[in-house]
């Protein structure tokens, strides 16, 4: 059973996930076409202290990209769910319409994992390649927030689009957004260190949200 | 029994988010500017005076005894202060207490700095530039290496991005040498071109003593200096001026402030009652007679008069109404039980901050309880289904009466 869900959500977010994976390729190599400029242009040691003092991010390129990721996988795997009532087939189905859901975001979840992986890598490729590893290691640091925004946007639009009211939709994407705000406040590096795990536990309450729209929806609520 | 704990994953998170957003938006719609007194000390009267705002919204120029002024006959009780405008003016005295002054003598022993929280709340990465102080060019420039220091002091050459094996080397050895136990606790420094020359930095050793450490015609200069191991340093603020009379100040753990002398690195301390960095901004200001320090909170300013060997000569403090102790204030802590602050002028870092505003939120609670109570009669919901409603708004009161209200519950299998 589980295996046959598994294909069916490949087959629903395959060309989302080859979509991101080329898109954080391509910024990744501009992050890295930009940073040779850069250093070519005003010097390598101008081009670091920029960075160290002024915090300018070089990768801010890829800020919401993850976010965004998280909410196109979301719409990929539920919308097509949600059209023509085809999800209230799948009540029908020997399985617990809990664990279906919650089986179905595990694989949207590890599907956005392969794409925070390759940020990370690339991350660390391109920025070994141009500075030490103090800033590296920062730049690893200051996209963790957004990789978690990309994991509560998943979550937050999965909930968004299993709920069966457009009243209810309005309402929890207002809260969904206030949330995302929280995790793009930095103006420089590091800025998270100390509040991170605050922001990650509100992202596992995230985490079975779906729960209450699906029960909604096998109980036609309005 | 999931489903449940599902919604009340929604409701937790609306709470949460409101307590973020809710209070910002109160204090956007409500906030006012509240008056916070600026203090000098006036060599001319020998007293205090200030200038504050006052209630038809002009700035009110007052002595300590009370006495008002106007804008220019206040600047003139300030000739150290206000020299550039009482020059324009033709009116600066010649002499004050016996010193002859000039325009060019006040600039050349005026020195002021600031020191902000956040300037401790701060994230940095630890890669220094250690600039040539001794050139032979009147501005600094950029060196072509960036350091760090672990088991030992490390140059990293920007350009290939590559250790420099010799600079390490040479700079490892004169610290060793000079009794530098690896690594450093911090390391404290002005790394910026903007300044008329350098001073190096000062780094604190595993063992808590203090080096002074700079680059002098590409070699190496280091110092041990005298300064006491355990004086239990926070962070040394260093900044370079002409005056050439102290490097920087150091921050205790305990909360003292203590200039940084070139006198061989003596310390001095400053008299400074009830300062508290993480939460106040202090200036320091010197002048050719006197050294004025003022420092700042949320309920009071007070401002320090030493002389210029730094024995106090006068204090002052005016008290300051908190912005949680205005009318304002105080109905906020009414409606919201608790607050989340994250961002702060007072710390470069995103914080979550829980402040919870006290007793006075049990009224607002109350009423959140009984809006509640109705609604949920006027829904013909059953009470006892969902009790644990009325347990989350005990807790959170408005925030939790707005999630509670907005995510209906179902009727559970």
């Amino acid at each position: 059973m589980y295996k046959a869900i598994l294909y069916k959500e490949w087959i629903k977010i395959k060309w989302v996930l080859v979509g991101f994976a080329a898109i954080c390729l391509a910024v990744l190599v501009y992050i890295g076409l930009d940073s040779r400029h850069n250093i070519e242009m005003s010097g390598a040691i101008k081009t670091w202290l920029l960075i160290i003092q002024r915090k300018v991010l070089y990768y801010s390129l890829l800020k919401y990209i993850p976010l965004f990721a998280g909410i196109a996988l979301a719409v990929a795997q539920f919308v097509p769910e949600m059209t023509k009532n085809r999800f209230r087939l799948s009540f029908h189905l020997p399985i617990d319409e809990k664990r279906m859901l919650l089986f179905m975001i595990l694989i949207g979840l590890l599907t956005n994992m392969l794409v925070y992986i390759l940020i990370i890598v690339g991350l660390m490729i391109t920025g070994s390649a141009f500075y030490p590893q103090e800033i590296v290691l920062s730049s690893l640091i200051t996209v963790t927030p957004w990789l978690l925004a990309g994991i509560a946007g998943y979550l937050a639009a999965s909930m968004i689009v299993i709920e069966s009211t457009w009243k209810n939709r309005i309402i929890l994407s207002i809260i969904s957004i206030a949330y995302f705000n929280l995790l793009f406040l930095e103006n420089g590096y590091n800025e998270y260190r100390f509040s991170f795990w605050y922001y990650f536990i509100v992202v596992i309450l995230f985490s079975i949200t779906i729960l209450f729209p699906g029960y909604r929806l096998r109980k036609g609520s309005k | 029994m999931l489903n449940k704990i599902s919604r009340y994953a929604i409701i937790l998170i609306i709470v949460t988010i409101s307590a973020v957003h809710l209070p910002n938006f109160y204090w956007k719609l409500f906030g006012k500017r509240i008056s916070r007194p600026i203090i000098y000390y006036s060599p001319v009267i020998d007293d205090f005076v200030y200038f504050k705002l006052g209630k038809n919204n002009k700035l009110n120029y007052i002595d300590a005894s009370g006495k008002r002024y106007n804008r220019k006959k206040f600047e003139a009780l300030l000739p150290f202060d206000f020299y550039r405008d009482l020059d324009k003016w033709g009116v600066l005295p010649d002499t004050i207490k016996g010193i002859p002054i000039d325009v060019s003598f006040i600039r050349k022993n005026s020195q002021s700095f600031r020191i902000s929280p956040y300037k401790l709340h701060n994230p940095l990465i630890q890669l220094f530039p250690l600039f040539e102080s001794k050139s032979n060019f009147t501005n600094l420039e950029l060196p072509n290496e960036l350091f760090r220091i672990g088991t030992k002091i490390e140059f990293i050459t920007a350009e290939t991005n590559t250790i420099n094996d010799s600079l390490t080397k040479i700079f490892t050895e004169k610290l060793t040498e000079t009794g530098f136990s690896f690594p450093a606790t911090f390391i404290d420094g002005n790394p910026t071109t903007r300044k008329p020359f350098d001073e190096g930095y000062f780094i604190v050793d595993s063992k808590g003593f203090v080096f002074h450490v700079k680059r002098v015609k590409g070699k190496p200069f280091c110092v041990k200096t005298n300064i006491p191991a355990d004086l239990g340093i926070r962070k040394i603020f260093i900044s370079e001026n002409p005056r050439r009379e102290f490097y920087g100040t150091i921050l205790t753990q305990s909360e003292e402030l203590y200039l940084l002398t070139y006198d061989n690195y003596k310390i001095i301390k400053l008299p400074l009652d009830g300062y508290n960095p993480d939460k106040m901004s202090l200036v320091f200001l010197a002048n050719p007679i006197y050294r004025v320090i003022r420092y700042s909170g949320s309920e009071s300013r007070v401002c320090v008069v030493t002389d210029k060997n730094y024995n106090l000569v006068d204090t002052y403090e005016i008290k300051v109404t908190p912005l949680s102790k205005t009318i304002t204030g105080k109905i906020e802590k009414f409606i919201f039980p608790f607050t989340i602050n994250t961002r702060s002028g007072r710390s470069k870092y995103v914080n979550f901050d829980v402040n919870f505003s006290g007793f006075q939120s049990t009224y607002g609670i109350i009423i959140s309880l009984l809006i509640c109570f109705f609604v949920k009669k006027y829904r013909r919901e059953n009470l006892m289904h969902n009790f644990f409603d009325f347990i989350i708004i005990a807790v959170s009161g408005m925030y939790g009466l707005l999630a509670v209200l907005l995510v209906k519950p179902e009727l559970w299998d």
